[in-house]
């Protein structure tokens, strides 16, 4: 509940006085989609991740369960939307993972990543917060390079998987970090 | 004419369900399409009959042509619209002389719901369960008469009843094979003091993926499926006013097994129904065999 407060004012601070989005950009966007078993199945899904998800460049990858695609110039990206498309298709969408180029804001311990192109907000987490839902603690290496870069104003590029927060932000779940040079 | 003239071709044509999904050929399944989908599916299925039991020698072909169309409403409701084209022709010597009838055109069409009830889905496989229901609506001819007097009602492309059908179908289905099984239970009702028997059909199916032997790691691709399937029909006796009509009505088992090309955009396939058991009642035609051919396209 703490932590909900927490993030809850995070994203306020963000809104009222955060730093403006510069650029936006997500890239290398994967699902991981349950239940498709069949390459005629697979139509289905193309057509409503285009229609109702507004995605572009689809390609389903059979084997491994995973479709790849991208996202519009200037298009955010919203999980829930990206879920019901994946249902309407008849399937089931078990994760999200993808690329986000941005900038790092903080408001006292939370971090969060506000992508180039289209101002899309993630707030970020490493793997511990998938066992401990209250937990949204850093590891220290993590901490470190997030504040560099938060203080330098320096694009990052971090990539990990997506999770929504009613009523939030989605969460990432960071997997790795680059700093890039502008 | 006797009831025995009448009769003892065979039983009715039954368009049973089939799917339009890319899975069994002669069965109905678990899967239902995306919403919005369309999936579109023409088959060509020639029948035989010559086992005949009496002196008439009767040799009954009949080539079917259903064509299917299937709109998905949601993700879990979908419609499907049968219209047969059926062509009939029945050999017979009567008197020491062979003669030949039959009968062209449009048969009873076939309008179903599907509900997917149950789903559960893995990584690249998933389990459903649906039921379907809907109705055989007598749009084909059912008093088609030639020079020597009307046909007889095997002849006929109608049934000229309106009749309900119910339904269930399971799919289990991963990248390497599918197992499905259906259940269509047809209520025939009575037009012109006659009725055909109520119909069960049921079936249980396999599919096998043969090609390619290893997946690739990327993409989609054309897949080669070996099937085979086992396709039951029991029928009541028909009705004539009131009266059971002796030739009529049995239980039928074929045993069908077929191959399969499944893409992003197509499915093509064949298939032969052969009889392992025939317990038809009375002295009727007995069928030798079903040959299938079907392509299937969805956008």
């Amino acid at each position: 509940m703490r932590n909900r407060a927490a993030i809850a004012l995070v994203m306020l601070g963000l809104v009222l006085g955060g730093s403006s989005p510069v650029a936006a950009e997500i890239e290398g966007l994967q699902l991981q989609v349950d239940g498709l078993s069949c390459p005629f199945c697979a139509l289905g899904l193309d057509k409503r991740l285009k229609q109702r998800a507004g995605l572009e460049g689809i390609q389903v990858h059979l084997k491994q369960g995973v479709t790849e695609a991208a996202l519009p110039q200037g298009h955010g990206l919203d999980v829930g939307k990206l879920r019901r498309a994946v249902q309407e298709a008849g399937f089931t969408l078990r994760s999200v993972k993808l690329k986000v180029i941005g900038t790092i804001n903080r408001d006292d311990e939370h971090f969060t990543v506000v992508s180039r192109h289209d101002g899309t907000t993630f707030l970020l987490f490493d793997a511990e917060h998938q066992d401990t839902e209250a937990s949204t603690t850093l590891n220290q290496a993590l901490r470190q390079q997030l504040e560099h870069a938060q203080q330098t104003n320096k694009l990052v590029k971090l990539s990990g998987l997506v999770h929504e927060h009613a009523g939030l932000p989605a969460g990432l779940l960071i997997e790795s970090f680059e700093e890039l040079t502008k | 004419m006797s009831l025995k003239r009448l009769f003892g071709i065979g039983t009715l044509i039954l368009i049973v369900p089939t799917s339009a999904l890319a899975v069994a050929i002669n069965s109905d399944v678990g899967l239902t399409p995306a919403k919005d989908q369309w999936i579109v599916r023409s088959q060509l299925r020639y029948t035989k009959k010559s086992d005949d039991p009496t002196a008439q020698d009767r040799e009954l072909e009949i080539f079917a042509m259903p064509q299917t169309v299937v709109y998905g409403f949601t993700e879990k409701t979908s419609m499907s619209l049968t219209i047969p084209f059926l062509n009939k022709e029945l050999d017979a010597t009567t008197d020491g002389i062979r003669t030949s009838r039959g009968d062209a055109g449009l048969g009873d069409l076939l309008l179903l719901g599907k509900y997917r009830l149950y789903t559960r889905d893995y990584p690249t496989a998933t389990s459903r369960f649906s039921v379907v229901a809907g109705t055989d609506l007598p749009t084909g001819q059912s008093g088609d008469a030639d020079a020597r007097g009307k046909l007889s009602r095997d002849l006929q492309l109608g049934s000229g009843s309106t009749d309900p059908v119910v339904g269930t179908a399971y799919t289990w289905q991963s990248l390497d094979d599918e197992w499905d099984a259906s259940l269509t239970y047809t209520f025939n009702t009575t037009a012109n003091k006659f009725a055909f028997g109520d119909v069960l059909t049921y079936t249980v199916a396999y599919q096998r993926r043969v090609w390619p032997f290893t997946l690739p790691e990327r993409g989609l691709y054309a897949q080669w499926n070996v099937v085979l399937e086992t396709n039951g029909q029991w029928e009541q006796q028909a009705k004539n006013h009131g009266s059971r009509v002796d030739n009529s009505g049995g239980h039928l088992l074929f045993l069908s097994p077929g191959v399969q090309v499944a893409t992003k955009h197509f499915v093509i396939e064949s298939s032969i129904q052969l009889p392992v058991l025939q317990n038809l009642n009375g002295n009727q035609v007995e069928p030798d065999f079903t040959l299938v051919g079907s392509i299937r396209a969805t956008f």
